[in-house]
């Protein structure tokens, strides 16, 4: 029905700028949206899919080659490249290597966003929101306000447990920045000064561009600033922070029964996330150093 | 129930225990164990670990930063902690797709497949 009114309706524009009879009363209501209808006709839609199959894997060897601070992944004899086309170097050995390792460990299909390593390096090489250093920082912080660690239960018995394991912690925290952050009753963010806020915003920006990207990813994995900066200053383990950022999870799975295809899916999630963005951080503060003893 | 409860809380407190200190714990040559076996997961049936790069490089830092006579070692913690998350990494990332594709990956299943999951059994049908 609508197709043939379509149709017509062209009829009529032809019809009427050929000056037309003028018979069709009905018909001349198209008149006002004749040029659109005109541009839809000359428009073609193609079909796009917007999830497409992943790529097979291309590739038989993964090899790193470069030096001098510089390396870069082989995928047999092509470079990789990043999305926007740079050609991905990293200034590191051991990240290149490990980036390496994610490229050599897909089987058959490459999936890039199980790739941690590689789609980090990217977002800081390709750097596709234009963010500076200091945007990122800020964007890192803005989790303080609602981290995981300063929201507690208010039934008795999760509210000790959340207070036996998070309470080191924060007491560390405190102690590092000279702060004095409490965990909040409600629903509202906690109540952090600005000068301990400027401290922590002024640590963080003491990392350069690559370990703040870490920093950010891994805040954005376990919701918590503190635990990723405890667990970037090897306070607590990858599986520890990210054990705790899901306590009442683990507290309420123990006790109810946990899904595998839910829960252990999730975990293992947070934790691939978590220390990828860990081994990111560490990966490029690494300072090689070895003193020999005198003799 | 209170038995039940008390089980509950028996399982978390030893799963805590389990998590406390980890990298302290876990001794050196274990996570290095845990890395080889990640890494030689990835390889292709024909490769032989020996030969990959990340290999090489691993025991090279592990060999580099062994604390001996001639050399005293500040990084050596530093190390252990580094390799311990790259083997936490691999392993999680693993886990993660070898979950996926159990559950995940596939269309629709079939009523039995869906009752065993839950550990169900289909009346037998004639």
């Amino acid at each position: 029905m609508f197709n043939r009114r379509v149709l017509s309706s062209h009829r009529d524009v032809f019809d009427l700028e050929r000056g037309g009879d003028g018979s069709h009363t009905m018909r001349g209501l198209w008149w006002p949206v004749a040029h659109q209808l005109l541009k839809q006709a000359a428009t073609v839609t193609l079909p796009r899919r917007f999830l497409p199959e992943a790529r097979r894997r291309f590739y038989k060897n993964v090899t790193v080659a470069g030096n001098g601070g510089i390396y870069e992944v082989n995928l047999d004899l092509h470079k990789l490249k990043t999305p926007k086309g740079h050609t991905l170097q990293i200034p590191n050995y051991g990240l290149a290597l490990a980036v390496a390792q994610e490229w050599a460990v897909t089987k058959d299909k490459i999936v890039p966003s199980l790739m941690h390593l590689t789609g980090l390096s990217y977002t800081v090489i390709d750097n596709p929101n234009h963010e500076t250093k200091w945007d990122t920082v800020h964007k890192t912080l803005e989790y303080l306000d609602t981290d995981t660690l300063l929201f507690r239960e208010d039934g008795e018995e999760l509210n000790t447990l959340q207070a036996k394991e998070w309470d080191p912690i924060l007491e560390w925290f405190n102690k590092k920045f000279d702060a004095d952050i409490k965990p909040c009753p409600g629903l509202f963010g906690a109540d952090i000064p600005d000068p301990v806020r400027e401290t922590i915003r002024r640590y963080l920006l003491s990392y350069d561009m690559w370990a703040v990207n870490g920093f950010l990813y891994g805040v954005e994995a376990l919701k918590s600033v503190i635990l990723t900066i405890a667990a970037a200053e090897r306070k607590i383990t990858a599986e520890k922070a990210s054990f705790l950022s899901r306590l009442e999870l683990e507290y309420q799975t123990s006790r109810w029964g946990s899904v595998e295809w839910a829960h252990d899916l999730d975990k293992q999630e947070v934790l691939a996330r978590f220390s990828a963005a860990l081994l990111f951080i560490h990966f490029n503060t690494w300072q090689a150093t070895t003193k020999h003893k005198s003799k | 129930m209170s038995t039940l409860f008390g089980k509950t809380q028996h399982i978390f407190s030893m799963l805590l225990h389990h998590f406390t200190d980890m990298a302290a714990v876990t001794p050196k040559i274990q996570t290095l164990r845990c890395l080889i076996r990640e890494m030689r997961r990835s390889l292709l049936p024909h490769e032989n670990v020996r030969h990959s790069p990340a290999f090489v490089y691993m025991m090279k830092e592990y060999r580099r930063n062994a604390v001996t006579d001639q050399q005293y070692c500040r990084q050596q913690e530093e190390m252990a902690y580094l390799a311990h998350t790259c083997a936490t990494y691999l392993e999680a990332s693993r886990r993660y797709q070898e979950l996926h594709q159990e559950y995940h990956c596939r269309g629709e299943r079939t009523v039995k497949e869906t009752a065993d999951i839950v550990g169900f059994k289909l009346p037998n049908e004639h």
